[in-house]
């Protein structure tokens, strides 16, 4: 049975919603996919309909939103310890997750991408016991919140206004790392378009770690671009490692976020989790 | 929308940056590649390049070896190691084929396998 999810979200993406609701009821019935279909509401939120789809043993929960409901779902579902696969279509164009996957923003051919059901077991991280698709970034540097604006121009005012920090890391417990850095990042998965270098990918049972050394005025205006993409292994100097677990010993309280909200501070541990979780991929995916 | 041969080739290569320090096992099953400092052992099957400015005190272990910086400790490689003109090293090496570039230092002892006399190919003349 599949069960669907809508999340139309916030203002311009409820009118985006409404516009192709119809549209994409059909297509489900069309493509002989069609299930429960239940919207979130503020007292029905993403977290109970994942456990009433647990109660109705769904084989497959469908969630058609943004990136945050999808990473919201996955988290319920691991919590709960349910294996029901996770198909996703994006209801924002430009959703990071959807472009890893290979879940085009045209709602027919992610429609098409759930019926081919090509189902891929992928890994997580895990950071107090909270489940990420994507990526931790470490200090007050997040390079994913800013946007580039026009010729990248705004972002260059607001990279040139953050500030270097002292790192310490212990990986798998092996060795240590330490450095002044201008960004680090603890990849599970990431778009890599626009980047030199595939990291990130989320069936190698690691996580890549990537640390962006100190830069001069200079080198943030010549990369701006490599920045404001997020990625900083573009830029010379990047320091790349890869571990099933990365603890974060210092500095004290140093933030470690997920798409710019905070989830704990450092000293932190982040791994990958035990569980994976089985979601339906497209062709084009990036791993 | 990229597709995923539009991205490099696997890429679990490890950059250890001009600015980082570690200390440790640094054990990699892909290529590793050394700009900073390193102490205790770096351990790789497959190539290590170690760059000009890069400092390692630690023994090595790696499939092949290319070193310009400046090293402190065993190396133990299983096929080719270059030292180039940048190079400095401080230890005793064991590789099957070694190549030191002119202006490199080298201070210890070499041990290299020699091919055993059944496996050399005898010499034909021609007519």
């Amino acid at each position: 049975m599949y069960f669907y999810i809508f999340d139309p979200g916030k203002d311009k993406e409820v009118r985006y919603f409404e516009r192709i609701q119809g549209r994409l009821l059909n297509l489900l019935a069309e493509n002989h996919i069609e299930g429960e279909t239940y919207r979130v509401t503020s007292i029905r939120t993403v977290e109970l309909l994942v456990e009433q789809a647990i109660g109705l043993e769904a084989r497959t929960i469908i969630v058609v939103g943004g990136d945050s409901t999808l990473n919201r779902a996955i988290n319920t579902l691991i919590r709960q310890n349910a294996d029901i696969t996770v198909g996703f279509i994006s209801l924002d164009p430009g959703s990071r997750l959807g472009q890893i996957f290979g879940i085009s923003p045209d709602i027919e051919q992610s429609v098409k991408t759930l019926a081919g059901r090509l189902v891929a077991g992928l890994d997580l991280g895990e950071i107090n016991e909270h489940y990420f698709l994507s990526k931790v970034e470490l200090g007050e540097n997040q390079f994913s919140q800013i946007e580039p604006g026009i010729f990248g121009l705004s972002s260059v005012r607001r990279f040139m206004k953050l500030q270097p920090f002292e790192i310490n890391l212990s990986l798998d417990n092996k060795y240590k790392v330490s450095s002044e850095v201008f960004g680090a990042q603890i990849i599970n998965c990431r778009n890599n378009e626009g980047c030199k270098v595939k990291l990130g990918d989320p069936t190698d049972k690691l996580l890549d770690i990537l640390l962006l050394s100190k830069l001069a005025s200079g080198q943030i205006i010549r990369y701006r671009k490599e920045l404001a993409t997020g990625c900083l292994d573009n830029v010379p100097g990047a320091t790349i490692m890869h571990a099933k677990k990365v603890e974060v010993l210092g500095p004290r309280k140093l933030p470690l976020s997920i798409e710019g909200q905070v989830y704990t501070k450092a000293p932190a541990i982040v791994s990958v989790a035990k569980r994976k979780i089985k979601m339906i991929v497209g062709k084009t995916r990036q791993f | 929308m990229g597709k995923r041969e539009d991205y490099g080739d696997g890429a679990t290569e490890t950059v250890v940056g001009a600015s980082v320090k570690i200390e440790g096992d640094l054990v990699s099953e892909g290529d590793i590649r050394v700009e900073g400092f390193v102490t205790g052992k770096v351990k790789t099957s497959k190539n290590l390049y170690v760059g000009p400015q890069a400092r390692i005190e630690a023994d090595i272990d790696a499939g092949n070896a290319v070193i310009a910086g400046n090293i402190k400790g065993e190396i133990k490689i299983k096929d080719n190691l270059l030292i180039q003109e940048t190079g400095k090293v401080s230890g005793n090496i064991s590789c099957a084929r070694l190549s030191i570039t002119e202006g490199a230092r080298f201070m210890g002892s070499c041990t290299m396998a020699m091919p055993e006399s059944g496996d050399m190919e005898p010499v034909v003349d021609e007519e």
